[in-house]
């Protein structure tokens, strides 16, 4: 098992390398280096900087070096914690973006949590009462959900709110919230915020997720080991929940593990349109306006978050699968 | 499932042993007993209703894209200062006296402008009417690309252009013709899931080919690429590319950037399947006795191997393309992908981000029910295909 | 009466597929003593295991039990009715491994993947017998060491990927016999088994028999390990019985051309034959069977005129087949038995 936990985590840090490798690509990629835009901007302000500065700063990002050591460089300040400086913003990238990140990761995570606490039992549902009414309804309404596109289904329920409510539904926290220090009532008025979200990202997985449950459970329902548990005489529901939940969901797990990164897509878009204070909206307007440490900060961050959420997630699974901590 | 199709063998034997149980004893199995796969495949798929209506649906939606200009009448990109906002308009077959008319028409308009708010609407003026006139002459456009002409299905007659405009789907901020953008639109937006997809195939057939075929280390470092490619956040990703596409290339060169970008992600999904495939026939026999034959590599794979597997690749794409057409309109409603002039379904959607917009005028999220129905189209289809593609399931 | 402890009367069991209509168990009827073996023999497909199924009052959909009895006489007081009773409801759960527990045909998916053989074991003898979960395992280690497994108390931590095939069986004896059942149904239990394991499996379960006194419904579809265990023997053909006799019957007098046909093909040491005999023909479309004796087809004594709708009908002491040309069969066999 151990071993399993060190191979598996070899595994991430290599990923999480070759991530940096391409965070710097997109860093790279817009013509010009940041520090001529820096100069730019700042002349055309009006404002003059110092040669000797200029030149600091070269020293300091390695600008007259080969790419490879510029990559280095920026590699080793990344790992401090130092992403550089947002053009934009005029502050170092790393003032902006925790917070941010922090909030991405409650809307990722309680998004998830909706996920599973609707996909598994509505999948086990669908799989016990095969062909019923309600399973086409569910088929149905799951792959409504996945045809619509997440930021249309957030304008909806938005337009929905506006319209029938009178009220903005977007955000995550009420104004008088909104730079107040954290307490009981702000996680309140937090929590009754993200319901939105978690819905709007929520039932574009839920309906790939039911169908995979539910198939799953197809696959096990009449194994022979689940007629064994009925006739040793349990009920029908310990019988159900037991044995073929409990093997379905190790596939689930997993898919969950490779749906994570489309997720965070969702979560991105979905923040974009009501107005998240989560890196979303910061990555659109750092791209738009090609403030590259900004965005290769963020691409970078939510990278390493999706490859550690699959981290766990394979561990997790390897907690709950016998078979596979032999292997 | 091994195809029977490429060893171009009669496949009665194999049919007798897995079929009559499923299907009935009598003429039905004699039927299917000298069936070729290929027809297998149509009668199975033909049995899944959904799929074929799905087909059926999106034949129809890529006819509209083709011929847009013909079954539109105003310009896509023609502003209209006097109509912006005109909700959907329905027709109706009084005219302005009260009588019954056979040809359908249009009741006049009035905007007013909301004191307070200064927004305009609109009521309906059963005093005025306008005749719907077929094959009248607007702008001048080729029609699928080749024939000049400026006749267009239907229309007001161009004289009342100044007082009246018909708009079925409404008209947006500008006062241009959503029917006409949306239509427009489809060109764009379905035929990007189009290329990206060949273009992803492509791709996924070489790598996932020569990976599947040559085994061994190629094999172990084309699975990591795909296995970090898949690991990683595909909408940032995308985002980030499109992003830097240089800021002057011209629509075209951006529209083709925009369906390599897509195709960056899509290619792994198919390479994992033709990989597999790939694993799954090389030690067929039929591989085996044309090796043996002395059939040259790319051979064995193109003539051989391939066709064995058109049938899944094909139901692949088909799932395949929703994504695509997903992601397209998600980056140009973000304003990163395809950007005006270009209409795409994406490019329409962004007049409806801000929420004031959409409660004035909620028609500006049709483009969004075209992407939903085309996505679900393409979904069934796929699922149908991918069905039919094992004749010999259950 | 007072011998029966199971009664199956005129069972028809029907699953509904869209295909078409199978009528899997078409009106069965016999009966087990307590503490000896029933035989029910037949290929695969011919509504021995959906038997079984419906003694537990276990048909799950398509499948549905349409009419007829299943009468158990274990309660010293009154039979119940098994398909009476509510199939999710409290009263059959409580017989379910209580009173009739099975073993199956693969004891490898028959075990869950992902618990160990311990919480697999420990769960029907904590719900039957009303032990504390300690006491539960340390019964547990008794019943594996019963059925001849070594270092029981290691095994109980073990997942079914981690035992052999053998073992596996040996665990699923153990944990059927857990709640000291009065009818143990065997649902072919050596067929997934190699030939060395299938023989001691087989004594295992006379071994115990002897010690529990239980009765044992032994299904398969070898004739051969039916002589081993049974006292008496059905034989099924498309959901019906064909024969039905004490075990020398029908060894050395079947009366029905399928049995006959089901012998021949055993392989014997005694008699050499250039090669073995099979049935000619495949088992029919169950939702297509053929109309009058649902053998004919395959039959080589089908005469048209005389074999419609044979009856079930008693041609012996305890001997029951469903054939009109039975006696004649009887007669010609005595005959070609003498030339061989």
């Amino acid at each position: 098992m151990i071993q399993f936990i060190i191979r598996r985590s070899l595994i991430a840090i290599v990923m999480i390398a070759a991530i940096s490798v391409v965070s710097f690509i997109i860093i790279q990629l817009p013509p010009g280096d940041y520090l001529t835009s820096y100069i730019a901007d700042l002349s055309a302000m009006g404002e003059r900087i110092p040669a000797e500065q200029i030149s600091a700063l070269r020293d300091a990002y390695g600008f007259d070096q080969p790419i490879h050591v510029q990559y280095l460089k920026w590699v080793g300040k990344a790992l401090r914690g130092d992403f550089g400086q947002s053009l934009e913003w005029g502050v170092p990238v790393s003032m902006l973006i925790w917070d941010r990140l922090g909030l991405t990761v409650i809307v990722g995570l309680s998004s998830l949590l909706f996920v599973w606490a609707v996909a598994i039992p509505v999948g086990v549902f669908s799989a016990t009462h095969q062909y019923s009414l309600l399973d086409y309804l569910f088929t149905f309404l799951g792959v409504l959900g996945l045809a619509i596109p997440n930021f249309l289904f957030a304008l909806v329920l938005m337009w929905v709110g506006y319209s029938v409510f009178g009220q903005n539904v977007g955000g995550l926290f009420s104004p008088e919230y909104q730079n107040a220090p954290w307490s009981v009532e702000k996680v309140l008025d937090l929590l009754n915020h993200l319901l939105i979200p978690m819905i709007v990202i929520g039932t574009s997985w839920t309906a790939g997720l039911i169908r995979t449950m539910r198939a799953n459970m197809l696959d096990e329902i009449n194994q022979p080991y689940v007629e064994a548990a009925r006739a040793k005489g349990l009920s029908e529901r310990r019988v159900i929940w037991k044995y073929p939940v409990r093997v379905a969901l190790n596939p689930f797990i997993s898919t969950v593990g490779y749906a994570l990164p489309q997720m965070v897509g969702g979560v991105l878009i979905t923040a974009v349109v009501l107005n998240l204070p989560t890196v979303g909206p910061l990555l659109l307007r750092s791209l738009l306006s090609q403030d590259m440490y900004m965005a290769g900060a963020i691409v970078m961050l939510l990278s390493i978050l999706t490859v550690i959420g699959t981290l766990i997630s394979d561990i997790l699974l390897a907690v709950l699968d016998p078979r596979i901590r032999l292997e | 499932m091994d195809s029977i199709e490429s060893k171009g063998q009669p496949i009665k034997a194999e049919v007798e042993g897995a079929l009559p149980v499923a299907l009935g004893a009598g003429i039905e199995d004699e039927k299917i007993a000298v069936a070729s796969p290929r027809q297998l495949m149509w009668w199975k798929f033909r049995k899944h209703r959904v799929a074929v209506a799905s087909a059926v649906v999106l034949v129809i939606f890529y006819l509209l894209a083709l011929f847009a200009d013909f079954l539109t009448f105003y310009d896509p990109n023609a502003y209209n200062s006097d109509f912006k906002f005109v909700p959907p308009q329905s027709i109706t077959f009084i005219d302005a006296e009260g009588n019954f008319s056979l040809r359908p028409g249009v009741s006049g308009l009035i905007s007013k402008r909301d004191p307070e708010t200064l927004r305009i609407t609109y009521e309906t003026d059963p005093t005025r009417w306008y005749p719907i006139h077929f094959f009248v002459k607007g702008y001048s456009y080729k029609l699928l690309g080749l024939i000049e002409t400026d006749v267009h299905l239907f229309g007001l007659d161009p004289a009342v252009a100044e007082e009246m405009v018909y708009c079925p789907l409404g008209s947006d901020r500008l006062g241009r013709d959503m029917l006409a953008r949306v239509l427009h639109g489809a060109r764009i937006s379905l035929s990007i899931g189009l290329f990206s997809v060949f273009l992803s195939l492509a791709l996924g057939i070489f790598l996932g080919g020569i990976s599947g075929y040559y085994g061994g280390l190629i094999d172990n470092i084309i699975q990591r690429v795909i296995e970090f490619l898949r690991s990683i956040p595909d909408l940032p990703l995308w985002m980030a590319l499109s992003a830097a596409l240089p800021p002057d290339w011209s629509q075209e060169l951006r529209y083709f950037g925009i369906t390599i970008i897509l195709s960056i992600i899509g290619w792994t999904r198919l390479a994992r399947e033709v990989r597999g495939r790939f694993l799954a026939l090389r030690t067929e026999d039929f591989v085996l006795s044309a090796r043996l034959c002395g059939a040259k590599d790319h051979r064995i794979i193109l003539r051989h191997m391939v066709p064995s597997f058109t049938s899944h690749i094909i139901a692949s794409l088909t799932l395949s393309i929703p994504g695509i057409i997903l992601a397209e309109t998600g980056l140009s409603f973000l304003g990163l992908g395809l950007r005006q002039p270009v209409i795409s379904w994406g490019v329409l959607l962004q007049e409806a981000q801000n929420i004031r917009t959409v409660a004035l005028a909620p028609w500006l999220l049709l483009p969004g029910l075209a992407v939903v129905i085309t996505v679900l189209t393409f979904n069934f289809l796929g699922d149908g295909l991918r069905d039919a593609a094992d004749p010999f399931n259950r | 009466m007072q011998n029966v402890l199971l009664e199956v009367k005129d069972l028809h069991v029907n699953f509904f597929l869209t295909e078409g209509t199978v009528r899997a168990v078409n009106g069965v009827s016999f009966e087990i003593e307590r503490g000896k073996t029933l035989g029910v023999v037949g290929e695969s497909g011919c509504g021995k295991s959906v038997t079984a199924r419906a003694i537990l009052n276990m048909v799950r959909p398509p499948g549905r039990i349409l009419s007829g009895e299943i009468n158990y006489y274990g309660y010293s007081d009154a039979p119940v009715n098994l398909i009476a009773l509510d199939p999710e409801g409290s009263e059959i759960r409580r017989i379910r491994w209580g009173e009739i527990a099975m073993i199956f045909q693969e004891p490898m998916t028959s075990l869950s993947p992902v618990h160990t053989i311990g919480n697999q074991m420990t769960e029907a003898i904590c719900l039957h017998l009303n032990m504390p979960k300690d006491e539960a395992l340390r019964y547990s280690i008794e019943l594996l060491e019963r059925v001849g497994l070594p270092q029981p108390g290691r095994l109980l931590n073990h997942y079914r990927h981690e035992l052999s095939g053998g073992m596996r069986q040996r665990v699923m004896i153990a944990m059927a016999l857990s709640c000291k059942p009065k009818l143990l149904i065997a649902d072919e239990p050596t067929t997934a088994v190699d030939v060395t394991t299938q023989a001691q499996v087989l004594n295992l379960m006379r071994d115990l028999q002897q010690e529990f006194g239980m009765a044992i419904l032994y299904i398969t579809h070898d004739l051969g390990v039916v002589a081993e265990m049974a006292d008496k023997v059905v034989v099924m053909y498309l959901g019906e019985e064909v024969e039905g006799a004490d075990v020398d019957t029908i060894y050395y007098n079947p009366a029905h051309p399928y049995t006959r046909a089901l012998l021949r093909s055993i392989p014997r040491h005694d008699i050499r034959l250039d090669r073995l005999e099979t049935i000619e023909g495949n088992v029919p479309d169950p939702t297509n069977i053929p109309k009058g004796c649902a053998f004919h087809p395959r039959c080589h004594y089908y005469v048209p005129a005389q074999c419609v709708h044979p009856p079930y009908q008693q041609i012996g002491d305890g001997h029951w087949v469903r054939c009109t040309r039975a006696h004649e069969i009887g007669q010609q066999s005595s005959q070609t038995e003498q030339v061989l």
